[in-house]
């Protein structure tokens, strides 16, 4: 028989009750549309986060944590006590002061150790009038470079320099992110004494909205003395940022995170941050791509199902068709595309639903909740995603179609003929 | 061209339903003769056309077609064989309900891999032969039972065979029908020189034929 002869066969055969093949087409499809939506929201999400985490670009830029130690087993014995060494239960523990600055830095490759300081200011304003909070305030380091609206960073020896928040423009009275350069800005603090300090600042550029939310930023140094003055003392910190030139190899990156990992404390550079942050989405996206799965195999039992159905109601035809010299692997491709059909369209159809479903939830998405979000389209279906959904949708059809079609083709013609 | 010796057919065998359909069948078939097996329903008829056309293998025994044994054919080579040397005409016609008249003859030159253009020519062809060009496009469950058949003939003849199998062909049809359809049977048998091997229970029928081969309980009783 020739090839395109065996195919037309088969889908002629699929035509043959359209009801029962469209509703075993439809499990394969509601499957297939759902894997299209979780892999569009993954992919979309994905995309997304790495655009936004890629924006902040921190050449050679390592966040250093501490490597918390705890005790070996909650339920074991109690351990004899050894001040060499302690094991910290709680991350309240945890605070990472001039002792640990001055240690981190005497590691090969490592240039500066910033602490992290985060005051708590009570309010921003420009003429005294109108009074907002600022509860975002961070810090500028040098070489940290995050999406800008307008003007540049602040200089890190220019302690009255400020990068606004765009979420401040209005409430400041700007209209465009370029009216605010130059402009001045007070911020007051206030200490544990309850006095209260003013300092104001010089709006040198205004940060980009993004996924992490726009951010105001004044320099470290500022910031220290301003955190001096409210408690008093010089303060601990949860991390701390280390500078590092930025065209390490990859084995000396390893090794300096070696070296820090000896010392007690965890490196990560931007780099790692995504991967994590990438492998907890892959995490959620396999989760619900499980289920569709689960809905896919169903339908692929489906698939068996009405085969095994038609096999048994056109076995007098298989007979006619052996006794007229079809050979038995003959038989068994017709069966086997029939079933691979079924899976293909419920594949195409369900591909094409998902991305029909998926632009209209993006439209719906972004003149509602996203609205603010630039750039984040919530689903993607790049091509790499949607082949290999269409390439298991058959696989699944192909696979559930090999006990009918075997069926069909060992059938012997004198039984068949002999029915009736 | 055929020579059947001593053939013997046992279903299931060495099971307990274990039943000898035929008990040493010997006969022979020259080509462009017109023959019929009679007996009664169950005598084995069917069983020995079975075996003659290849569809199926004997426990004992030899068929041979021209030089060939049959049995020592593999599935293959059988279906080859089937498909360019035998015709079948049965008496269930076993059209294909969701085929058109002109598919159902093409079948058999489709499973031989002829392209499009040429079966429909040859379909039309042989459409012609049993004057049912006309219903070419009709679906196969709007015809009357004769004209069914006659597809079913159009359907074995399309293909060129030597021999054309009609298991009890007007069973299924009234006798003024079934009568015609023999007369069409006849008649391709003197036209195109096609040896014709009729399986009946009906003597008149028989009669026609220039031989009889009476079978009962799974032997020949009488040859004529
Ligand atoms: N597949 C089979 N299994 C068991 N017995 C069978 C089978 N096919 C035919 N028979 C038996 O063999 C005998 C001959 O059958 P068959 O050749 O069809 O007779 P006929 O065509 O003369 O009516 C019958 O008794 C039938 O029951
Ligand atoms: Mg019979």
């Amino acid at each position: 028989m020739k090839v395109i002869d065996i195919i037309q066969t088969s889908n002629t055969n699929l035509l043959r009750s359209p009801l029962r093949t469209f509703l075993t087409i439809l499990a394969v499809f509601i499957g297939t549309l759902t894997l299209t939506l979780t892999n569009g929201l993954g992919s979309g999400v994905k995309d997304f986060v790495n655009k936004q985490v890629s924006a902040v670009n921190a050449p050679g830029l390592i966040t250093i944590t501490p490597a918390l130690r705890f005790s070996s087993n909650p339920l074991g014995e109690p351990e004899e006590y050894n001040p060499d060494n302690q094991k910290d239960d709680t991350l309240s523990t945890v605070s990472l002061g001039q002792e640990d600055i001055d240690k981190i830095k005497s590691i090969t490759n490592i240039k500066a150790v910033y602490p992290v300081y985060r005051p708590k200011a009570e309010y921003i304003t420009r003429d005294n009038d109108k009074k907002y909070t600022i509860n975002n305030l961070e810090q500028y380091i040098e070489g940290l470079e995050t999406p800008l609206a307008a003007g540049r960073f602040p200089d890190p020896n220019k302690n009255e320099e400020i990068l606004l928040s765009y979420k401040y423009l209005g409430v400041l009275n700007f209209n465009e992110p370029s009216d605010a350069l130059g402009q001045s800005v007070k911020i007051v603090y206030k200490n544990i004494l309850g006095e209260l300090k003013e300092r104001t600042y010089t709006i040198v550029g205004v940060s980009a909205n993004s996924l992490a939310g726009s951010v105001t930023r004044i320099n470290l140094n500022e910031l220290k003395e301003i955190s001096y003055w409210q408690i008093g003392r010089e303060q601990g910190s949860p991390i701390l940022f280390a500078q590092t030139d930025p065209n390490l190899s990859k084995d000396e990156l390893t090794k300096l995170k070696q070296e820090l990992r000896e010392k007690g404390y965890n490196g990560s550079s931007l780099e790692d941050q995504i991967n994590q942050i990438n492998t907890v989405i892959d995490t959620i996206q396999l989760v619900l791509n499980a289920f569709a799965i689960i809905v896919i195999i169903a339908g692929g039992i489906g698939i068996i199902n009405t085969l095994l159905m038609s096999v048994y109601e056109r076995t007098n035809e298989i007979g006619l068709l052996k006794a007229l010299g079809m050979k038995e692997h003959e038989v068994f491709i017709i069966f086997a595309i029939e079933a691979l059909l079924i899976g293909f369209w419920g594949g195409v159809f369900g591909i094409i639903a998902g991305i029909i479903v998926g632009y209209g939830i993006n439209y719906f998405a972004s003149t509602t909740i996203l609205k603010d979000l630039e750039g984040f389209t919530l689903m993607i279906f790049p091509v790499q995603s949607i082949i290999p959904i269409l390439l298991g949708t058959m696989f699944v059809g192909l696979v559930a179609g090999t006990l009918p079609a075997i069926k069909a083709s060992k059938l012997n013609p004198i039984d068949a003929l002999r029915q009736e | 061209m055929i020579k059947v010796s001593n053939l013997r057919k046992i279903y299931n065998l060495g099971k307990k339903n274990e039943f000898t359909a035929l008990k040493g069948v010997s006969l022979e078939i020259n080509q462009g003769e017109t023959v019929a097996i009679l007996g009664k329903s169950g005598s084995g008829k069917s069983t020995l056309m079975h075996l003659m056309a290849c569809l199926d293998q004997p426990t004992d025994g030899k068929i041979l077609f021209d030089d060939i044994t049959l049995h020592d054919m593999t599935a293959i080579q059988a279906a080859n064989f089937r498909n360019k040397r035998i015709g079948f005409v049965f008496q269930q016609f076993f059209l294909q309900p969701n085929l058109n008249v002109i598919e159902n003859v093409c079948l058999p030159l489709m499973i031989r891999g002829v392209s499009k253009s040429e079966r429909i020519k040859k379909a039309e062809q042989a459409l012609e032969d049993v004057e049912m060009l006309s219903k070419r496009n009709s679906r196969a469950n709007e015809l009357s039972g004769g004209q069914k058949q006659r597809v079913c003939i159009a359907r074995a003849i399309v293909t060129e065979p030597e021999v054309i199998f009609a298991d009890e062909p007007t069973g299924n049809l009234d006798s003024e029908t079934g009568e015609k359809i023999i007369q069409l049977l006849f008649k391709l048998n003197r036209t195109k020189g096609i040896t014709l091997i009729l399986v009946t229970h009906d003597l008149e029928l028989a009669n026609l034929c220039q031989r009889k081969i009476y079978i009962k309980d799974g032997q020949i009783i009488e040859e004529s």
